[in-house]
């Protein structure tokens, strides 16, 4: 039995609770500057600028926080606020807090203002940033999701356009090019097949009588001279006639091979001359595979602003999956799941999640439109309902919609509509987002080492909306420029000659896109004035290159078909000088023999007239 | 000469409670603090107990540097235990009325080492207690002689004017 007496000490009772007390009250005096500090330095680590936040004051017996002054930096001019919000209230289930969950029943910001100045730059620093530097939520939705299309991008029309404006295009890619080509596959086949014809008339004439036996035959049909068949023997007539049947037999016997011989070898060359029909081909083939602009009216807007398109998708892409599927369902039973999730560190974790009540949920966040008479109101007003982090396992739909005017950045109309559907399956969120009008200023639409397209100063307007089954995507959007000021530039003056001439006296753009992704595939079309006229433009002024390329790429071909066929031709020409002849040789010699040895065969004249005929249908054909 | 009176009184705190009893209940509840996560609600709640029971300091705090070493190393063990209990469908319901219980869920139980840590811990406890008690018994006199022939302890004993 435990004896309390000597395990328990009643004495430690009032040390333990003054011990409690004053950590309670140390705790209670300084856990506000300690969470507030410890709350930018995190959103900051995550956002990539400094956010500042003024004051932080929360009453746990209330379920009350509000922030003051809340600064975002401009990641990009980091002198400037994106944001400014003045104020932000929030309440919190006090209940749920006591069960780790941090369920807000309202956030309200008020006073917000964009684009405002920083008293001090908001640059992030070595202290913050800390020596693990991982991705900010600027480059974390830059990593993957729509690599194919990059690589796409990469391997565009524009990748050769240096190249070709120099005039100085190099075929780096042709060796690896050379396995598709149809003719160079042709003529080895040809090869395969004259090596296979040269063994067999080999086999052939190594069956032919040698010379010895010729002479042989020649040296006893001579003697047949000094011995006329009138007074040769019967036994001496029969040898004889054994003989002339036999070289007749041997003569049609080669005759027919020759015959087939020559055939093939006709066919072969004639085979052999095919193979100009399928360079054309594999020009084609290979201008095809180096992403050429072939046609003239072929559209380059893909290259041009492809890049920003698909940053946009994956950005969007990114959060989407991020809200929508944050780990792997390990086990699942209804409402209640052990989920697996994996880090952007790597580190696996395993969450148990339920359906009753969240880890984090924002049930209602509205901001309220900015009624200060002394400054510039802004309009922008929205709301955001039942924001859940990890909504995959609570069935709940988000609703976000924002509008409103942002004075600070000259932002006009702007509209945002998000519907975060989790309660269907296949999920389906929406997204539409349009800007009525909009400045743009020093934006790069294209920049290469070869040359590069910029607005310096346009007024945009922008409209977007897609749709997220799953992992399927299907989105499209345009975005209109007026008053656009281009400023272009490249180190080739043709090219740069035509880059003013499209931009010279355009003051409008136009660029609309298409988006689609299933499991298998991800396409993506952008159609533009601006990109079609460049094709085009590009196409005419630079036909003399494309037709000095089209020369160097015939020239490749060729010479890559050079050894097969010499070796081809080498094969010919041994079968024909060589391997026929003989063949033709024997035959005019047996023809000879024959000429003597006919008075001793039976059959000879019937074979004679035979001979006769097909030679004389060969002739006339 | 107070601050130094004072050190050596906190000091004479690690000498106190050299009973069988003490140094086990030590040893065990040094177990509980070594092998939970300081950032876990229990660990807080089991450094209560120094107050609350018994038991000799140092050997609580040297046994909670081992078990806390141990706890590094057999990170993977405590995953594994932590990941099956998890995952079982019989504990299902279980673990998914003690996640919606108050408090409960900061004691990080349904992060797989976690729960993983805790349950060897709790289960360690009384088993623990009850060796150490056997092990101290064996092992009493060998270690008190050696402690007392150790350069450390002369030192000790030699500034300290009421040292036994």
């Amino acid at each position: 039995m435990l004896d309390k007496k000597r395990v328990f000490r009643a004495s430690g009772i009032v040390p333990l609770m003054g011990l409690s007390l004053a950590a309670l009250l140390i705790v209670a005096n300084s856990y506000e500057p300690l969470l507030k500090t410890w709350l930018e330095v995190k959103l900051t680590q995550a956002y990539g600028a400094k956010i500042d936040i003024q004051e932080l004051k929360i009453s746990l017996l209330k379920g009350t926080a509000s922030l003051k002054n809340i600064q975002l930096t401009n990641p990009s001019d980091p002198l400037k606020n994106l944001i400014e919000i003045g104020n932000i209230n929030l309440n919190f289930n006090r209940t749920e807090l006591l069960r780790k969950k941090l369920v807000i029943e309202l956030i309200e910001a008020s006073q917000i203002k964009a684009a405002t100045r920083r008293a001090r730059s908001g640059i992030i620093d070595d202290l913050i940033s800390g020596s693990e530097a991982y991705p900010v939520l600027w480059e974390k939705a830059d990593i993957g999701g729509f690599q194919s299309l990059r690589n796409q991008m990469k391997n565009g029309p524009l990748k050769y356009l240096s190249q070709i404006t120099t005039g100085a295009y190099t075929l780096t890619k042709m060796p690896n090019l050379k396995k598709s080509l149809a003719s160079l596959q042709y003529l080895q086949e040809m090869n395969h097949k004259a090596e296979a014809a040269n063994q067999e008339w080999n086999n052939q004439t190594s069956l032919l009588p040698t010379g010895n036996q010729l002479n042989e035959w020649q040296t006893t049909i001579a003697k047949w001279g000094s011995s006329p068949r009138e007074i040769a023997s019967a036994h001496d007539l029969e040898g004889r006639k054994q003989l002339a049947i036999q070289i007749r037999s041997k003569h049609a016997q080669i005759s027919g091979q020759l015959d087939s011989a020559l055939k093939n070898f006709n066919l072969l060359k004639a085979e052999m001359d095919a193979v100009n029909n399928l360079l054309e081909k594999d020009l084609e083939t290979l201008k095809k595979e180096l992403s050429l602009p072939s046609q003239a009216s072929e559209d380059l807007s893909f290259s041009l602003f492809g890049h920003h398109v698909i940053s946009v998708l994956e950005k969007i892409n990114y959060w989407i999956d991020l809200y929508r599927n944050p780990g792997i369902s390990v086990f699942s039973s209804p409402g209640f799941e052990v989920v697996k999730w994996v880090s952007p560190n790597k580190t696996e974790y395993h969450f148990l999640k339920s359906g009753f009540s969240s880890d984090f949920e924002i049930k209602k966040l509205a901001v309220l439109p900015d009624k200060a008479p002394e400054e510039k109101p802004s309009s922008f007003a929205g709301e955001l309902n039942h924001f859940i982090l990890f909504p995959y396992f609570f069935k709940t739909n988000c609703k976000a919609n924002f509008s409103g005017n942002i004075p600070g950045l000259e932002w006009e109309g702007l509209r945002i509509q998000a519907d975060l559907t989790s309660d269907s399956t296949p999920s389906n969120d929406s997204l539409e987002v349009s800007v009525d009008s909009f400045p743009l200023e020093d934006f790069n639409l294209k920049s290469t080492p070869d040359f590069s397209i910029k607005i310096t100063s346009a007024t945009a307007k922008f409209k977007a909306n897609g749709s997220f089954k799953s992992r399927g995507l299907s989105a499209s959007g345009t975005l209109e420029t007026i008053g656009t000021k281009f400023s272009v530039n490249s180190q080739f003056s043709p090219f740069e000659e035509i880059l003013e001439k499209l931009t010279k006296y355009r003051t409008t753009l136009q660029v609309n896109g298409k988006a689609s992704r299933n499991q298998d595939s991800t396409e993506l079309t952008i159609e533009s004035d601006f990109g079609k006229q460049m094709a085009t433009e590009i196409s005419e002024t630079f036909q003399k290159q494309l037709s000095q390329i089209d020369d160097t790429l015939r020239a490749h071909i060729l010479d890559s078909l050079f050894p097969l066929r010499q070796s081809l031709n080498e094969k010919l020409q041994e079968a024909e000088n060589v391997l026929l002849a003989k063949m033709r040789n024997t035959l005019s010699d047996l023809e000879l023999m024959m000429s003597s040895t006919k008075r001793y065969d039976p059959e000879a004249e019937k074979f004679k007239q035979r001979y006769s005929e097909i030679t004389n249908a060969k002739k006339n054909l | 000469m107070i601050i130094i009176k004072l050190i050596y009184r906190f000091l004479s705190y690690f000498q106190s409670h050299s009973t069988h009893q003490g140094l086990a209940l030590g040893i065990a509840v040094g177990m509980l603090l070594g092998l939970n996560p300081i950032n876990s609600v229990q660990f807080w709640i089991f450094l209560t107990f120094i107050f609350l029971l018994k038991l000799n300091l140092s050997t609580t705090l040297a046994s909670s540097l081992i078990f806390w070493l141990i706890r590094y190393l057999g990170k993977n063990a405590f995953f594994v235990l932590g990941e099956f209990l998890l995952n079982k469908k019989s504990l299902l319901a279980f673990w998914s009325y003690f996640y919606h219980l108050p408090i409960l869920p900061f004691t990080n139980f349904y992060i797989p080492d976690y729960l993983g840590e805790i349950i060897v811990s709790l289960f360690l406890f009384i088993p623990l207690h009850l060796f150490s008690l056997k092990l101290i018994k064996v092992l009493e006199p060998f270690l008190y002689h050696w402690w007392r022939t150790t350069k450390l302890y002369m030192i000790y004993r030699g500034y300290k004017p009421y040292a036994r």
